[in-house]
């Protein structure tokens, strides 16, 4: 890889980490859009790097959670294994599909979470600690997250939050902290099958863990001093323009 | 107090981006272990999750944790077995 190429990596890793910090999204709606974009990587590739990267970012907020006691390790790993067994299996289905399927279904998804960015006005669960319903919705919905993570190389946090806390009533202080958790492990297992395939190239996805790692540092120091309202409007839309660019590059238009 | 998850968590972190960023410096000078960094990154969550149930608050949780490990090593040996 030659410096510029190199450059523009880290930059990519950077900026997805930074936004995903600022914002409080994971990085891979940013990563595998942007290495597919600018610059012309193969799709299974692209979500091989950005799901590897997801890990990294996850360590690093999971960290930040477990230190303040956040994280609900018991429901986590309840609705985790069905995640993993997801991942597993959408990576395998990623591993079958070809470049322009990946890139549609991509877009599709993303095009749905810039539109919940730009336009939702937040969730929030209104049960108790500890206190979970509709438990076998939330292991069927997390196994889906898990699928799409897999498949499209995102944490799955876009579907897993959201079914926490409308499904299963979980409050909003623990579902956040408990996806984070679980969003590395599911990453883990769906990158395990990618570097196995030998999809996952290692200076390019050394990079963008690297700068997403840092990114996501100084993302989430500047959020404490900001009111993100108007910047998830505008981030939402730049992301909604990158879902139809996907579709259309997927249909080959 | 701080857990034993958190102190592992922490090390795992510190070591997976120590193991990125001189493996990135090492492929420079022409020596590839680059690859195995990228093992320690994926390895990170279970590591710190195996030790999970060495903290008095989550022993209850060792047969949860045992699962998802159970899970990771079979992704692994099945992938690598090329099943």
């Amino acid at each position: 890889m030659d410096f510029a190429s190199a450059l523009l990596v880290l930059s990519i890793g950077l900026g997805a980490g930074f936004a995903g910090g600022l914002l409080g999204v994971g990085g891979g709606f940013i990563i595998t859009p942007a290495l597919i974009l600018l610059l012309n990587m193969k799709p299974h590739i692209a979500v091989a790097t950005s799901l590897f990267a997801v890990t990294m970012t996850s360590l690093s907020s999971t960290l930040y959670y477990a230190e303040k006691g956040l994280v609900d390790f018991h429901l986590g790993m309840m609705l985790e294994s069905a995640s993993m067994l997801g991942a597993i299996l959408g990576a395998h289905l990623a591993l079958a599909l070809p470049g322009n399927v990946i890139e549609i279904a991509f877009g599709l998804v993303l095009g749905y979470a810039s539109l919940k960015m730009a336009f939702s006005k937040g969730v929030h669960g209104d049960g108790r600690e500890g206190e979970y319903r509709h438990v076998w919705a939330g292991i069927a919905a997390s196994f889906a997250a898990g699928i799409l993570s897999g498949l499209l190389g995102i944490g799955g946090g876009t579907v897993k939050g959201p079914i926490m806390m409308l499904v299963m009533g979980v409050p909003v202080h623990t579902a956040v902290p408990t996806s984070s958790f679980m969003i590395g492990l599911t990453a883990a297992a769906g990158t395990i099958v990618y570097i196995s395939a030998g999809l996952v190239e290692p200076v390019t996805a050394a990079l963008t863990a690297v700068g997403v790692f840092l990114g996501a540092q100084a993302g989430s120091r500047v959020a404490v001093r900001t009111k993100p309202r108007m910047l998830r409007r505008i981030f939402g839309v730049v992301l909604l323009l990158a879902a139809l660019r996907m579709i259309a590059k997927g249909l080959g238009v | 107090m701080e857990g034993v998850y958190v102190k592992a968590l922490r090390a795992c972190i510190a070591l997976s981006l120590a193991g990125l960023i001189a493996g990135l410096a090492l492929k420079q000078l022409g020596v590839d272990l680059l690859h195995w960094a990228l093992w320690l990154v994926v390895a990170s969550p279970y590591v710190a999750l195996a030790l999970l149930p060495l903290d008095r608050r989550y022993r209850r949780l060792a047969p949860q944790v045992a699962v998802i490990l159970l899970l990771a090593a079979l992704d692994l040996l099945l992938t690598m077995s090329g099943v």
